[in-house]
């Protein structure tokens, strides 16, 4: 026991020597946190960091001028990305670094990089024109027929200039190439936060600037243009990419491989996207111009709490709520669900109309007042051929499934949005207990289709982007959809499939997407699944992927006990 | 720089009784194509027939015969000089007698060094002789735990494509600039003769690095190496050696702040080193081992003036140097 009790004392004198220790052990811990470190993506990306994805050898070579705007960089990290640019498996670049350095050892710096190939120009500025002017001041002085914008800090995967030249191999040749990216910490340990983004998604561009890095864009649209503009500094590159492709159309291409990475270093947006406000202003800014180039009846805002992360909010219109077929026994309850439903929500003075099947006439009382019921012929061959006929606001929201949105708003915006010409199909995402995603569109990827982010918690952050951005999918479920009214027409009158047994939108009716027009995934509508309004029996008893049954309850008497209504955003 | 189209190389092979690998070696430095070469060979004092076999076989090699072996590093600086005297020489390149060239091999690096004013070394994949799906080197480095180190060695992918900037090359098959020749605190002494064998190539690599020039990897370009042809018969020695020049390596180049980083994986590793060979019973490397380290320690005053004339030309950040090391690259 003394011997224990005079240890004790002994160690004592050594806690005023061991104390900063500790404490720079934990704030180190702290930082390595913060950084939410992935340990299986890093070890996956340390593996691929020298590997060439490509291997052919090609007939097009075109001049790519890497375009750098440097300001102050750290010097190690200023001579990292110098040097991944050197290491590129492709040769015929050029680097221009724009040297508006304030320190003398920083321009210093940049100075002697000429020295290390001839293929790096250097553009002395005098004096720091803001990030827009000085990457102007690039693209003017550059000679390639596309410019890539890297960041000083940032790091090319060798392999990145070769892969994006690949792209452009064959007869059509993009104009804006855009690849996924990561993030490497301050000392270049550790890969994290992946970012694998989806082909051209111009819902989500409205949504974030998910091209980000590495984009290349051809150089004579960008001259067109009339290069980067100050006015929007922040989001210079957000506001250059909507008006290369507002006003030119280009033909987007997406290299699927990480390619570029983002330094995490303390300041930059990277790491703490909070640091820099003054960014999602400019971001609002760039958004407004866009919808009132392209003439879109929306209003833009900033979404509360996630910065950087912007919401369209399209004019309201009139719609059709198309309630599908309901059975004997389910009807009771299926007319609580939808009392509840037109209760929640808010119409913004729009008028409403319901269609519905002629069970619901007993409980006519139940409909609130100003919403217009139509009814469809419970004896009627084909109930969506008659839905669809009866149908007369523009737009028709076709529940499937019963679903409540979480928000009041969540109906007449998801309406909203199908009403916009380059709209296919808008469905909501639908959400089990605890916000767990059931449906979030279906995206192909390696040739077959795939239910996006199903199991994920609505909200969080994935390797494919935030389960809460509104995108473009490959296709949608027929559970909840918003239709203009021509739309629900054809695929309601497709002759192979019928609008009643489908369960995807293009099975029934390929050909009613047009070249230009997308299927939505509205995220900013979240409804909570209820169940369905038609149990069919051979879901239950012959269906293989028993997994899927949970999700596939039938709507209970219990529904409203986990139903939790959002504050609208 | 960029503008010129013929360089001249001037190769050097410095030999020590290596009789039967010499004819493969020069024809493969004959064979170089599209460049302006002279060849310059080096004997240290060997036994057999290797001076009058050049000489009837090659009589456009120089011979530079020694009296005494002078060792690689000594020998190649001999003909260094000389080299540095003709003021047409572009680039000097290194080929040990168990290495054979590709015929681009020249032609591949120039047209990448071409675009590097600041260009050291290059060299392109050395693969093993034996076995050519096998990679020799890709590059050299001091690692993390202060060894000198082989980078991808004994790897089997040799599909990497493009140029990579590296710590050092490997000094069987490099070519130098004379630029960086040129730019020497030490004059014409490229290698530190102090080294004798063995790091002396790693000590020019760290030097390079450390003084702000490039090193890089041609890929494409290939050498073949068969390792070891010199002392490959007495294993104590090469560790006696390695082990002695490696504390005059971290001495000569690297900071106090670096060597505090590095001295307790260094122990970590020699410790290692030594169980190893406990394991195997090689009790005579064990103590070349021991001897080599405490030697090189007794050494250390001799690399004072040249760790001060390093210092002096140091030109890198700290913390790149050291991420240099990782991987060496």
């Amino acid at each position: 026991m003394s011997i224990r009790k005079y240890s004790y004392r002994f160690l004592r004198l050594f806690y005023p020597v061991a104390r900063p220790g500790v404490r720079f052990a934990r704030k180190y811990y702290a930082y390595y946190r913060q950084l939410n470190l992935d340990g299986f993506y890093n070890s996956w990306a340390i593996a691929k960091q020298n590997v060439c994805f490509v291997e052919t050898k090609f007939s097009y070579k075109p001049l790519i001028s890497i375009v750098v705007p440097v300001f102050n960089p750290s010097s190690r990290h200023f001579v990292e990305m110098v040097y991944s640019v050197i290491n590129q498996h492709y040769d015929n670049w050029e680097l221009v670094l724009v040297n508006a350095s304030a320190k003398k050892s920083a321009r210093a710096l940049t100075e002697e990089c000429a020295l290390i190939d001839d293929r790096i120009k250097i553009i002395n500025l005098e004096d720091n024109l803001g990030i827009s002017d000085n990457t102007n001041a690039g693209i003017n002085q550059s000679q390639g027929e596309f410019i890539a914008f890297v960041d000083h800090d940032d790091l090319l995967h060798p392999c990145a200039l070769h892969s994006v030249v690949a792209k452009m191999q064959g007869s059509s040749k993009p104009d804006l190439i855009y690849t996924d990216e990561d993030k490497v910490s301050d000392d270049s340990d550790q890969r994290f936060n992946p970012h694998f983004k989806p082909d051209w998604s111009p819902d989500l561009l409205e949504n974030v600037n998910y091209i980000n890095h590495l984009s290349i864009i051809r150089k004579d649209l960008i001259i067109k243009v009339g290069g980067l503009q100050s006015a929007h500094n922040g989001a210079q590159d957000y506001d250059l990419l909507w008006r290369v492709i507002d006003e030119y159309n280009p033909i987007i291409s997406h290299v699927s491989q990480v390619l570029y990475s983002w330094r995490a270093s303390k300041h930059s947006t990277a790491r703490d996207i909070q640091s820099k406000k003054y960014i999602f202003n400019a971001g609002v800014r760039t958004l407004k111009e866009h919808i009132k180039r392209k003439k879109i009846p929306a209003k833009v805002i900033n979404i509360d709490g996630k910065p950087g992360f912007y919401k369209l909010i399209y004019e309201p219109v009139d719609f059709s709520i198309v309630i599908g077929e309901v059975s004997l026994s389910m009807e009771e309850i299926c007319a609580k669900w939808l009392t509840k439903l037109l209760k929640i929500s808010k119409f913004d003075g729009k008028s409403i109309e319901l269609v519905i099947g002629d069970w619901y006439k007993k409980f006519e009382n139940n409909i609130l007042k100003g919403i217009e019921v139509k009814y469809i012929d419970s004896g009627t061959q084909s109930y969506w051929q008659e839905a669809s006929r009866i149908v007369s606001k523009p737009v028709a929201v076709c529940f499937k499934v019963a679903a409540l949105p979480k928000t009041n708003h969540g109906l007449a915006r998801l309406a909203a949005t199908a009403a916009y010409r380059l709209h296919d199909a808008v469905s909501p995402i639908l959400v089990n207990t605890g916000n767990i995603i059931l449906d979030s569109g279906i995206v192909n990827y390696e040739y077959l289709p795939r239910m996006l982010f199903e199991g994920f918690k609505y909200g969080i952050n994935t390797n494919s982007g935030n389960t809460d951005w509104a995108r473009n999918v490959d296709d949608l479920t027929t559970k909840v959809v918003a239709l203009t009214k021509e739309k629900l027409l054809a695929l309601a009158n497709a002759s192979e499939h019928s609008y009643d047994s489908a369960t995807k939108i293009s099975t029934i009716a390929p050909k009613t997407k047009a070249d230009n027009s997308r299927f939505v995934i509205w995220a900013h509508s979240v409804f909570d699944y209820k169940g369905l309004l038609k149990p069919y029996d051979d879901v239950y008893y012959f269906n293989s992927q028993l997994s899927f049954l949970p999700t596939m309850v039938t709507l209970t008497d219990n529904w409203e006990d986990d139903y939790v209504r959002e504050k609208e955003l | 720089m960029s503008e010129k189209k013929n360089f001249k190389i001037s190769y050097i092979v410095v030999g020590w009784n290596n009789l039967k690998l010499l004819n493969d070696c020069f024809i493969s430095i004959q064979q170089q194509q599209s460049v302006e070469k002279t060849i310059y060979y080096v004997d240290n004092d060997s036994k057999d027939e290797s001076v009058d076999f050049v000489r009837t076989h090659f009589p456009e090699v120089i011979v530079l015969p020694q009296a005494i072996n002078t060792g690689f590093a000594k020998g190649n600086n001999i003909a260094i000089e000389e080299i540095m005297k003709d003021s047409t020489v572009d680039y000097i390149g290194l080929l040990n007698t168990d290495a054979r060239l590709t015929p681009d091999w020249s032609q591949m690096i120039l047209s990448l060094a071409a675009h590097k004013p600041k260009g050291a070394c290059f060299q392109g994949t050395n693969l093993d002789y034996y076995n050519h799906n096998i990679i020799d080197s890709t590059h050299i480095y001091v690692s993390h735990n202060g060894q000198g180190t082989q980078g991808h060695w004994r790897h089997y992918d040799i599909s990497e494509l493009g140029p990579k900037k590296i710590f050092g090359v490997n000094a069987a098959a490099c070519l130098i600039s004379r630029k960086f020749v040129e730019a020497q605190p030490f004059g014409s002494k490229l290698f530190d003769e102090a080294f004798f064998m063995y790091l002396e190539d790693v000590d020019l690599a760290a030097r390079s690095t450390i003084m702000g020039w490039d090193n890089y990897l041609v890929s494409g370009a290939r050498a073949y190496h068969m390792g070891s042809a010199s002392s490959g018969k007495n294993p104590s020695f090469s560790l006696y050696m390695t082990f002695r020049n490696n504390n005059a390596l971290l001495f000569k180049n690297f900071s106090i702040k670096e060597n505090i980083r590095i001295t307790p994986k260094l122990i970590r590793g020699d410790i290692d080193t030594i169980k190893t060979l406990h394991r195997r019973g090689q009790n005579k490397a064990i103590r070349a081992v021991i001897k080599g380290r405490a030697l090189g320690i007794l050494r250390l005053p001799l690399y004072v003036g040249k760790r001060h004339k390093v210092f002096k030309n140091r030109h890198i950040d700290s913390d790149y140097l050291w991420l240099l090391m990782r991987m060496g690259y």
